[in-house]
């Protein structure tokens, strides 16, 4: 099971917009079942209360984290959309 | 996704004809109208400018130049989403380290935690900002009955 983080500043609003199309795309590309969403705030990632093995933010990438990091923007504006579908499920391919 | 509950956009919070150069000047041009109408409680003004410095809202659609800016639940005394459709346009930093953004368009989410029908709102807004005649629609409206009319329609449609 893959844990993806999704934070934004609260964990509430942008978060869960950006959760929705990642939802889509992984469950779109057969990874249903394979995978947990976990959103909370980037000062939950950065205090280490939160682990993940892929961070999505629509902050700056936090510091000290350790696992990959892709941006939530695009998702939100569509604007590039195309490149991060492609850096999340490249991710979830590897760890097939 | 079901039907959005758009009561939340209503055409007196919708304010056409703002000036203001930042995004703390038009905070503090805000903060009086919400305390008079109770919608948040003192120190909001503080609040989401400290927010909006820490996570900037700033968000750049292909279409149109937009920020969503919003602070933590318990500075907001009654749910509301505010559209400030200002003249000129309003500097604000980029949301997730992006450049910083002159926004067109001004959308204050006045929400409170883990209300799901007022997440899907955001959700439906960012659909709407995405389409170019949406967003043409919202910009040339003329009225504040209108501005409010259109989005609540558009966020509708961007949820059906």
């Amino acid at each position: 099971m893959t844990t993806i983080v999704l934070a934004c500043g609260s964990g509430i609003a942008t978060s869960t917009a950006v959760a929705t199309r990642v939802r889509e795309v992984l469950d779109e590309n057969g990874y249903a079942g394979d995978y947990d969403i976990v959103q909370c705030s980037v000062s939950e990632v950065e205090s280490g209360s939160v682990t993940a093995d892929l961070l999505i933010a629509t902050t700056d990438k936090p510091e000290g984290i350790s696992c990959p990091f892709v941006s939530g923007i695009p998702f939100l504006t569509g604007v590039e959309r195309d490149a991060a579908e492609r850096a999340v499920l490249d991710f979830m391919e590897e760890r097939r | 996704m079901g039907r959005v509950d758009t009561s939340l956009i209503g055409p007196d919070l919708v304010f056409m004809d703002l000036r203001a150069c930042d995004a703390s000047e038009l905070f503090a041009w805000l903060e009086p109208v919400y305390l008079d109408r109770g919608l948040v409680r003192e120190g909001w003004l503080e609040a989401i400018c400290a927010r909006e410095e820490a996570y900037p809202t700033g968000l750049t659609f292909d279409s149109v130049a937009v920020a969503i800016p919003h602070v933590e639940p318990e500075h907001i005394a009654s749910p509301y989403i505010s559209v400030i459709r200002p003249r000129g346009t309003v500097r604000f930093g980029g949301m997730g380290g992006m450049p910083e953004v002159d926004a067109q368009l001004v959308v204050n989410l006045g929400l409170q935690a883990h209300e799901e029908d007022q997440v899907l709102v955001v959700q439906a807004l960012m659909g709407v900002f995405a389409r170019r005649e949406a967003v043409d629609e919202i910009m040339s409206a003329t009225t504040r009955e209108d501005v409010a009319a259109t989005m609540r329609r558009w966020c509708q449609e961007c949820s059906a």
